[in-house]
């Protein structure tokens, strides 16, 4: 309210006293040129963007080849798409079987049905698919990517990578370390000694370590202490690991939530008759969440590009399959043209996800005032 | 319908309720009133228990409000707060801040709630902000909220700490109109307030505070005119000018 108020007042400052100008121009005059120091300041940054344009756009488009079955086929003036191009279903699919990975579209497409439902305003019944995407859906995706049981076969999660591995990775991530981190920080915040001080320990514990240890650990060192012949799924494991860490993370934003909490919604909630947990869920978390989205997003971000450290346990994630595939004899030299490619694709999913975000505090925002 | 018996309060060192004997019987209103600091508040927060007494016994409607908590929620359901923050819920809209205690811990039918909500909206003149965010109430509006939140559980006593001292002059009125309204329907209230025309309209009995302890009782009229004591009588000075 206050903003739109702000824009309309300079409005009768510059009625035009010489050649009418046309509409643009009055904005580019207005916003660009007002004074001469912004008039320079603004031809220097258009200029330099144009430069680095001038230098990109020919690697990037112009002189870039974009097909061929091996980097002899680019002519090294431009950007070897064909790398992409060629090795595009294994970067989504990673080795999952050729007959199989109907399986994997339609586990994404349940994704991302489930999520358009959620997320976009207006379609209706938020809490049933709600429900059906945190209960229905996690066990649908894995009879679909794992199987082997009710007549599909077994996929083993050896042979999971690209894209679709980081998906797996990023999003069980997300869903499994949210309610561990509220339960954590509701922990860390309780007066009963022994859940007080487990919380303390377990997020110091894992905030305190680095990411790329944990998953280490969690392969490597693991194993000795089980007995012989046992034998843990890598991908398991680097999700339990990621979770551990992100939980202990996200437990302190929800912490920060519910601090911002006023004392007198408590005691309104008890002057009622709410006891400890209806408080928390029907009072304090939902206005905490508000509070929290901005960190709850970060989080999530940063979750998504942290899966690409998977690669230290041998998974082959999106970054890492994508490396291998520019270290093969054929391709060689296509390293750049590579993490341009995932860069492009992680920079989608998490510009994605802030943007979402600022609509949902805008919105938030704007029922409030 | 409340009975405290020689109960004591601590913050650590400092004593904030000094042996309280306070009796009020089913359909009576009692008005609260002392200098600041006397443990005004204190004395109603220990009634539904949100402080802990630490000696003596309070029991509301035969049920001993424990000093450590047990089965304290059930208690609270039977008692009514109006605080002088209104601490509505900004999360629910006005209409929800009603019906969220009476569906979650009464089981209540959603449709009986929102009926339930509304009539009670419109006994406190409000029913056209039903859907409406308490932000963008008034604090008088907010407050008139915050009185029928509490009675959608259909307590059997009201608690009002200071309600009106939040709020701006010209809002106060509306507040205290609906309390006299409340009051005229035989609802068992306690009301810390320095409102002494209200004291004076619905009050069968004044309780005087200082310093922790009950010092005075008596009807309106009599406190008013013949204090029996010097604290009494300096305070009502200072109140009415
Ligand atoms: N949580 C607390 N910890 C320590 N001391 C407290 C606490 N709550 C209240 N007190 C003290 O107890 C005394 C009585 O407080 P109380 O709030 O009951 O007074 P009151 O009569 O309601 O005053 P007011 O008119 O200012 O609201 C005060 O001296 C106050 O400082
Ligand atoms: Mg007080």
């Amino acid at each position: 309210m206050t903003m739109r108020a702000a824009t309309t007042v300079p409005e009768f400052q510059d009625a035009p006293r010489e050649a009418p100008l046309h509409g643009w121009m009055v904005w580019a005059r207005r916003n660009l040129f007002p004074t001469p120091f912004d008039t320079v300041l603004n031809l220097t940054v258009a200029a330099l963007f144009a430069w680095v344009l001038a230098l990109v756009l020919p690697w990037v488009l112009f002189d870039a080849t974009w097909s061929g079955d091996s980097r002899a086929d680019c002519d090294g003036r431009g950007a070897c798409w064909a790398f992409v191009v060629n090795r595009f279903d294994q970067f989504i699919y990673g080795f999952y079987p050729l007959d199989e990975r109907w399986r994997v579209n339609f586990a994404i497409a349940g994704l991302a049905l489930g999520l358009t439902a959620l997320l976009v305003r207006g379609v209706p019944g938020k809490r049933v698919t709600g429900l059906l995407m945190l209960l229905v859906y996690p066990l649908l995706a894995f009879w679909l990517l794992k199987g082997g049981f009710l007549g599909l076969p077994e996929v083993a999660t050896a042979r999971w990578g690209g894209l679709m591995l980081t998906l797996v990775i990023g999003v069980s991530g997300i869903v499994l370390s949210f309610p561990l981190g509220v339960a954590l920080a509701l922990g860390r915040r309780s007066g009963l000694p022994v859940i007080h001080g487990f919380s303390v320990v377990f997020i110091e514990l894992w905030r305190g370590l680095p990411m790329v240890t944990v998953l280490f650990m969690a392969i490597v060192m693991l194993p000795y202490f089980l007995p012989a012949g046992m034998k843990l799924d890598s991908l398991g494991l680097a999700v339990a690991g990621i979770v551990m860490f992100q939980s202990a993370y996200l437990a302190e934003i929800v912490r920060g939530g519910l601090q911002a909490v006023s004392k007198g919604q408590y005691e309104a909630a008890d002057a009622l008759g709410f006891g400890y947990w209806r408080t928390t869920f029907y009072i304090v978390l939902p206005q905490a969440i508000r509070i929290m989205i901005p960190g709850l997003v970060n989080n999530s971000i940063s979750l998504l590009k942290d899966t690409t450290l998977v690669m230290v346990v041998g998974l082959f994630d999106l970054l890492n399959i994508v490396t291998a595939g520019s270290s093969d004899p054929d391709w060689l030299g296509t390293a750049a043209e590579g993490q341009v490619f995932v860069g492009l694709v992680f920079w989608t999913m998490c510009f994605g996800m802030s943007r979402y975000s600022q609509r949902l505090e805008r919105s938030v925002r704007s029922r409030r005032h | 319908m409340i009975r405290m018996t020689g109960v004591h309060k601590w913050f650590g060192a400092f004593q904030a309720l000094d042996d309280i004997n306070l009796k009020v019987a089913q359909g009576e209103q009692v008005v609260v009133c002392g200098p600041s600091g006397s443990g005004k508040s204190t004395m109603i927060r220990c009634i539904n228990g949100l402080e802990h007494h630490q000696r003596g016994t309070i029991e509301v409607g035969g049920q001993s409000v424990s000093a450590t908590g047990a089965g304290i929620e059930e208690i609270r359901r039977d008692i009514g707060m109006v605080f002088q923050s209104f601490n509505l819920f900004p999360h629910l809209t006005v209409l929800q801040n009603l019906t969220l205690a009476p569906m979650k811990l009464r089981r209540m039918r959603r449709p009986d709630a929102d009926e339930l909500g509304m009539s009670l909206l419109r006994r406190v003149h409000i029913e056209e902000h039903a859907s409406k965010l308490p932000d963008e109430l008034s604090g008088g509006q907010q407050q008139r909220v915050a009185i029928a939140r509490a009675l959608a559980m259909t307590p059997r006593v009201m608690l009002f700490d200071e309600p009106t001292s939040a709020l701006d002059p010209e809002m106060v009125k509306e507040v205290l109109d609906v309390m006299v309204d409340l009051a005229e329907t035989g609802m068992t209230m306690i009301c810390v307030t320095h409102e002494m025309g209200f004291a004076r309209a619905v009050a069968d009995r004044v309780v005087f505070m200082c310093d922790g302890c009950i010092v005075e009782q008596a009807t309106p009229d009599d406190f008013f005119s013949v204090p029996s004591t010097d604290r009494a009588r300096q305070f009502i000075q200072q109140v009415i000018h």
